[in-house]
């Protein structure tokens, strides 16, 4: 069963259209590259998926259920938050804990658990060092990390970034293709990633899924590529 | 603590530290949204609501309070469907509620509360229904931000990823645009428009610039809040300045001075960093997939003993810096003492507090020199434009006697509630009088006039003013009766003498229609068959509209008059016989000129 289906989906801005014939399907523990030229409508397509927008026409569905039983976790990085610039006040443990602050669990005291996977999400990305600094004092790239970060210490179903790569050094983007193969291998999470350097990451990708600008102009989706053994590992 | 041991004071503070506490928190939210001018934009639309509510006798601050949430969640659905609007609906809502306001007002042709009141409030004189009000909306406030802490961290830091979480992001920012609106506009009454918005943004300025975590800027905002309004509350009863300029002025301080401490301590960090010292490299490490064994604590022990330090140091700084202001009230104090009741074992003279000039004359009169009469709205400021003092506030709670006019002086009705003493005679010296509308106020466009309080200006009606005052001193000293019945009779004489000359000089005038600033002399005018034509309305801040101007300048003109009248309040030495003397001379003036001409 599909995490996420979308199909014959129409949506614009203006009453124009920008994005048409999206239809793509997207099983439990994959990896998905979403990719296409820029301004190809990506992070519309992200925010169609999650629910963000809502579709002119077609029809977009996400499983009700995550793997735990509950109802599904989605934990989304977007391509830049503005309240990092605007002094938000709170230090990077506050910040990424507050990715375990769910529906059920506004009251309850954070237990072992909560501590355990914030613990482990800000060592996955290298900043648990640093866990007491304010989120204002952080690079761009920093800032970035704490919010994968607080994504993942939601135990997420389904992991949506967009662009997460933008800027990383070399050895970051390795590390960090690494940790998402790890979320779809060791915990069976899916991950949907936006991004441009496709040479780079099809080895550790399971499909590809591309926006392409057709005759008239507008953006339709989307030649899906299954990578699994077409490339051959490009690993330093 | 002299100062606490009146009941208007205990409530000031405790109706200012629940606005202090739960504004300070809100301002923290409100300035991460981008919403810093809210609150003052919610002021005013509930400025307007409660000035509908008085125009159409329903409730005002019921009305005030329904329109504050109308506007609030109004911003909110322009901020979610019109996102490049948000700032502008802020303005426009703004404008619009200000504006509407004064026109509501000013179609309550009546003397009113007077707009300054509104801009800072009485904090001194909170009657105890917005007590009440102000207790329940803090309960719920407190309420929302303590059971809704977290996802109202997750929105205000970012809405998209809240609602990808599966925050009910919509349903949340709704409910917190209804709670600012339910705190501001039960806020407003109390400490007015303008010390509602500086405690919503200057404490939470602060705070977010000091603290490193989003508790502790709840914490600290909450901290400046309560110490603000407390050392502001002190220190208006130490030095006799209005407590709500007073509070917004101490806010203003603690911000800048935080501002100037972080700086400095920011800028010796750098000089250590230049020289080589104790920096910590704030460098990530590098991904890392593999699973981490778990080393974590239960808890994150280190942040909450520091936050809990800081929460107990910021306390003992508020308590320390009010006590301290305090003291300084204490000091006040006692000098005030002092000149009371002098003498020990003598009998206490019948202390009196008068509202302003004229009931102070009456009084002074009719006492004599058996009661120490003190005037409360200093000579040449407008009764109702003034506000008690906390200072003034004692005064009145200590009379045994308050005599004032009555609808003039906006403050007297919370006044009296608020310094509330069983056994004070309060003598409203014009109820009854006022009731019927004077036929010489001209309304050029026929709306109905309101009650006009200028009674005092009839030599008439001011005999029995005195006769009021008169009676309201023997029933608060007895045992003088004889002796204010005779100062009385005295005084009503001198006025009726007046009375007569007014009669005789005006009676032949051939010219029955004078023009004045604003329409104080209506009684006057009907006693002496008289028209009286004003510019202003029955207030002197009442402005004429443009077709009320044309209309009293045709008049002016096809009667040919050439003089206008006003009452001279600007004067600084507003005291002894000036105001008798205004009123001889302005008969004079007009019997002279009327004989001059002979027309």
């Amino acid at each position: 069963m599909a995490l996420v289906a979308m199909e014959q989906v129409v949506f614009g801005y203006d009453d124009v259209p920008s994005l048409e014939d999206v239809n793509l399907e997207i099983g439990a523990g994959e990896f998905v590259a979403v990719t296409g030229p820029n301004g190809a409508s990506k992070t519309t397509l992200l925010r169609l998926m999650m629910g963000l927008l809502a579709p002119w026409k077609g029809k977009i569905s996400l499983a009700s259920r995550g793997k735990g039983g509950g109802k599904l976790k989605i934990g989304y990085v977007p391509q830049q938050i503005s309240a990092f610039n605007s002094g938000f006040p709170s230090s990077i443990l506050e910040f990424v804990r507050s990715g375990r602050y769910t529906k059920g669990s506004w009251l309850r005291k954070m237990n072992a658990r909560d501590h355990e996977q914030t613990e482990l999400a800000l060592k996955q990305v290298g900043m648990w060092h640093l866990r007491h600094r304010k989120i204002g004092e952080l690079s761009g790239g920093q800032k970035q990390r704490i919010c994968i970060a607080r994504a993942l210490a939601m135990e997420p179903d389904l992991l949506v970034l967009d662009e997460p790569t933008t800027g990383m050094d070399r050895d970051s983007r390795f590390g960090f293709y690494e940790l998402m193969k790890t979320q779809t291998e060791q915990y069976g999470r899916t991950v949907v990633m936006v991004t441009h350097g496709l040479d780079e990451v099809s080895p550790y990708l399971d499909r590809i899924v591309e926006l392409e600008r057709k005759e008239d102009g507008k953006w339709r989706c989307c030649t899906t590529t299954s990578c699994r053994g077409h490339f051959s590992p490009a690993r330093s | 603590m002299e100062m606490l041991h009146y009941d208007f004071m205990q409530r000031a503070f405790l109706a200012g530290a629940l606005i202090a506490l739960v504004a300070s928190a809100l301002g923290v939210y409100l300035m991460l949204r981008r919403q810093a001018l809210m609150a003052d934009m919610l002021s005013h639309v509930s400025l307007a609501g409660i000035a509908a509510g008085a125009y159409l006798h329903w409730n005002p601050t019921l009305t005030g309070f329904a329109i504050a949430i109308v506007g609030a969640v109004a911003v909110e659905y322009v901020r979610r469907s019109y996102k490049t609007y948000s700032e502008i609906s802020v303005a426009i809502i703004m404008v619009g509620g200000l504006s509407s306001a004064v026109i509501i007002m000013n179609l309550n042709q009546s003397v009113n509360k007077s707009f300054s009141s509104y801009l800072f409030g009485s904090v001194v004189a909170v009657n105890r229904t917005e007590l009440i009000l102000m207790l329940a909306v803090s309960v719920l406030a407190a309420l929302f931000f303590i059971l809704m802490r977290r996802p109202l961290y997750q929105m205000t830091f970012d809405e998209d990823t809240a609602k990808t979480s599966g925050l009910p992001v919509n349903w949340l920012s709704l409910a917190f645009s209804v709670v600012t609106g339910m705190i501001v506009a039960a806020a407003m009454p109390i400490v007015g428009v303008l010390l509602v918005s500086s405690l919503v943004v200057l404490p939470a300025a602060l705070a977010i610039r000091l603290a490193s975590s989003f508790s502790m800027a709840i914490v600290f905002s909450m901290a400046f809040g309560l110490g603000g309004v407390w050392s502001g509350l002190s220190a208006s009863y130490a030095f006799s300045t209005p407590p709500g300029a007073t509070i917004a002025l101490i806010l203003l301080a603690i911000l800048l001075v935080g501002i100037g401490l972080k700086k400095g301590a920011l800028r010796a960090a750098k000089r250590k960093s230049r020289l080589g010292q104790n920096v910590a490299a704030a460098e990530e490490a590098p991904y890392e997939a593999a699973r981490f064994s778990s080393t974590a604590r239960v808890a994150d022990k280190g942040g909450v003993a520091r936050m809990k330090s800081y929460l107990a140091k910021a306390a003992l700084a508020a308590l320390a810096v009010s006590m301290a202001l305090a003291g300084c009230g204490q000091g006040g104090a006692k000098k005030g003492d002092a000149n009371a009741g002098t003498d020990a074992g003598a009998q206490r003279k019948l202390q009196v507090a008068a509202s302003f000039y004229p009931m102070y004359e009456f009084a002074s009169q009719v006492a004599g020199g058996l009661a120490e009469v003190t005037l409360m709205v200093p000579g040449g400021v407008e009764p109702h434009d003034w506000e008690p003092t906390p200072k003034d506030m004692a005064l009145l709670s200590k009379a045994d006697v308050f005599v004032y006019n009555g609808i003039v002086e906006s403050w007297a009705g919370q006044a009296i509630s608020s310094a509330g003493r069983g056994d004070r005679v309060d003598v409203e010296a014009s109820a009854g009088f006022e009731t019927d509308v004077p036929g010489g106020e001209q309304a050029p466009d026929g709306k109905p006039a309101g009650a006009d309080p200028h009674v005092w200006l009839s030599p008439a009606l001011a005999q029995r003013e005195v006769e009021r005052i008169r009676d309201g001193l023997s029933k608060a000293d007895p045992a003088h009766a004889a002796d204010f019945e005779a100062n009385a009779e005295a005084y009503i004489a001198k006025l009726r003498q007046l009375d007569a000359e007014f009669r005789t000089a005006l009676g032949p005038a051939k010219r029955k229609t004078f023009v004045t600033q604003h329409a104080a002399f209506g009684y006057l005018a009907r006693e002496y068959g008289l028209t009286q034509l004003p510019i202003s309305g029955l207030s002197p801040d009442q402005e004429p509209t443009p077709a009320q101007m044309a209309s009293v300048v045709k008049e002016i003109q096809s009667l040919g008059i050439s003089t206008i009248f006003f009452r001279g309040a600007g004067r600084p030495e507003g005291r002894g016989d000036d105001r008798e003397r205004d009123r001889r001379e302005d008969g004079r003036a007009r019997s002279d000129r009327r004989s001059d001409e002979g027309r």
